[in-house]
């Protein structure tokens, strides 16, 4: 009886601990506060000649107006030689489903490689709440830029 | 079997469905790990939950809806689905709580995922109230599973508690049955015997060691062993008959079968005490095997001589090492058997007899002729019993005594049972007995090798 007691008695704290923990980490407001890199935690602020590398080529002026748009080290790190190789936008598109993943969202390719869309695999978003969490986590971890001048300058297959 | 394979064998469903559940929701994990490092304790509790749930059912069961309502308030979809675990609960806590308790985890949890539905958070698991419904239903369909064969558990535990105590009921019928058999058999043949006995002595004593009544004093003390014998025997029986089934099933295995080689090795000692054999599937040393044929063939000759019966009776061979100590009863029954028939239908004038007993490597073989008794004697000595006990009158003609009418059917019974056979025929006015008893018996098949 005494150990029916305990183990009751066990489970009632873990219980309420755990939901206390998940109240008290609760997010105010989980649209705006979900973080632009989630695994790193670190938010870089936007700068457009922070470390800009001289780039050169017929492309340097449409690769500095990119560098200037990016939110990210990461994403920084990637075009800081020029070019986009398909491990680097593999490693993107991670942190931007890793940012989707968190309401619920998955991206898919479509269209045999040639881009992606939102597929919703939990929770309840909304078309429009999709939409707008495509957008925030697209610019957040420097996708939406990213892919779109990986998938312009990766010769048709 | 150790006690962790019993264990495996009685919880094999409860590891079945909590593995199954494991890979679902590893898999998840790895293919959406949990963003948010309070969505990963979480997450890897509801596992750890999982991994104990066959060994702590009703604890992990709770710790995983306490999971499932804490990763609520998370607001992070990410990481592996709670649902998964979220059904394992509900089952194995309705396998093995009560139903309120069943019930109120059902209500914990589908109260727990209206909140995000009512609040219209992303994390609801629907947008809508419809669409939750279906939800509750799998909580409940899940729920209703463990409840379900918790009940098949309890109806099947019903069951056998019920044949055990009919099983009880008939062995106690059986004991008190037996009990007045017993004491049937107590009344009606201790005394008589004993009256035998009792008379025989008197009569030794009267002869003394006069030597011109040698033979009459042999016959006497021939009756007194006899009577004695076979009321020990008969005790014997009464014992086997007032012991709980069970035990009878035990102890029955020293005695192969009433009128055993006990009694025959008992019938020619001064005192009728039993001799010990070896349990019925063990193998008796050699020497006892060719101890207990030596003894039933030299019991048979002097009974039959004592009678005044003509004959031989010879042993040859050698036996094996392991032999089963049932086979040598049975041949020792039957010898009894077949020596008891010749003083049944046969006269000393009829003829002679003869018994060759061969041990072989496999089997033993017994072959009995005699002389066919006159026509006047209309039973065949098949349909006679070794219990009917004859005595020669003044003109050497024997007293038939009514027959109980089954004696080498029973034996025929036995043998077969062994793999051996036995059979009788009538050829050329002479009687004819052969058997052949295997020593043992193969014990992964059963049959006899």
């Amino acid at each position: 009886m005494i150990r029916h007691r305990i183990g009751v008695a066990f489970v009632c704290v873990m219980i309420a601990a755990m939901i206390v923990a998940a109240i008290i980490c609760m997010p105010a407001g989980p649209w705006r506060n979900a973080e632009a890199e989630p695994t790193s935690g670190r938010q870089t602020s936007r700068s457009a000649t922070v470390d800009q590398p001289n780039f050169s080529g017929p492309d340097r002026i449409a690769l500095s107006e990119l560098w200037g748009g990016l939110h990210t080290s990461k994403g920084r790190d990637v075009l800081r030689d020029g070019s986009i190789t398909s491990e680097e936008m593999d490693d993107v598109t991670k942190a931007y489903n890793a940012c989707l993943s968190v309401y619920g969202l998955q991206s898919r390719v479509i269209d045999g490689g040639a881009g992606r869309n939102e597929v919703q695999v939990r929770g309840s978003l909304t078309e429009t709440q999709r939409s707008k969490v495509s957008g925030e986590c697209g610019m957040n971890t420097d996708y939406d830029a990213l892919s779109a001048w990986y998938y312009r300058t990766q010769p048709a297959s | 079997m150790n006690a962790a394979e019993r264990w495996l064998r009685s919880h094999w469903f409860r590891v079945f469905i909590a593995f199954v559940v494991l890979v679902a929701t590893v898999i998840e994990w790895a293919a959406i790990p949990p963003v948010y490092p309070l969505n990963g304790v979480l997450s890897g509790a509801s596992i750890v939950c999982i991994l104990l749930s066959p060994f702590l059912p009703r604890v992990s069961g709770w710790l995983i809806i306490g999971t499932v309502v804490a990763r609520l308030f998370v607001l992070d979809l990410s990481g592996p689905n709670p649902l998964w675990a979220a059904y394992l609960a509900l089952a194995i806590i309705g396998y093995d709580s009560s139903i309120p308790v069943a019930v109120a985890a059902l209500l914990v949890i589908s109260f727990a995922e209206c909140v995000p539905v009512a609040v219209n958070s992303f994390n609801a698991l629907s947008a809508t109230w419809l669409g939750l419904v279906n939800y509750i239903a799998m909580f409940v369909f899940a729920t209703m599973i463990g409840m379900a064969l918790r009940w098949r558990r309890q109806r099947d535990e019903i069951r056998e508690q019920a044949m055990a105590l009919e099983r009880r009921q008939w062995e106690m019928d059986m004991l008190k049955r037996n009990i007045r058999l017993g004491s049937r058999i107590h009344d009606s043949a201790s005394g008589g015997l004993s009256y035998i006995a009792l008379t025989a002595q008197r009569q030794l004593r009267r002869i003394g060691d006069d030597d011109e009544r040698a033979d009459e004093r042999r016959d006497w003390r021939f009756v007194n062993e006899q009577a004695l014998a076979v009321l020990a025997e008969i005790h014997h029986v009464i014992d086997l008959l007032e012991q709980p089934q069970r035990q009878r099933a035990d102890a029955g295995k020293d005695s192969v079968s009433p009128g055993d080689a006990n009694r025959t090795a008992s019938a020619c000692q001064s005192a009728p005490a039993r001799r010990t054999i070896p349990n019925v599937g063990e193998t008796p040393p050699r020497r006892t095997t060719i101890e207990m044929i030596d003894d039933a063939v030299r019991n048979a000759g002097t009974s039959l001589d004592r009678l005044g019966f003509h004959g031989r009776i010879d042993v040859r061979g050698d036996p094996p090492d392991d032999c089963d100590v049932e086979s040598v009863s049975a041949a020792v029954n039957l010898i009894g058997e077949i020596s008891a028939n010749i003083t049944r239908h046969l006269t000393p004038k009829s003829g002679d007899y003869c018994l060759m007993v061969t041990l072989g490597s496999k089997s033993i073989e017994l072959m009995e002729t005699n002389p066919l008794p006159s026509s006047e004697s209309t039973e065949s000595p098949e349909s006679s019993d070794s219990s009917a006990s004859l005595m020669s009158n003044k003109t050497g003609r024997t007293a038939k005594l009514r027959s109980h009418g089954s004696g080498l059917a029973l034996h025929r019974r036995i043998i077969t049972d062994l793999g051996g056979e036995l059979n009788t025929s009538a050829e050329d006015g002479d009687w004819v007995v052969y058997a052949r008893i295997p020593f043992r018996r193969d014990a992964s098949t059963g049959e006899v090798l």
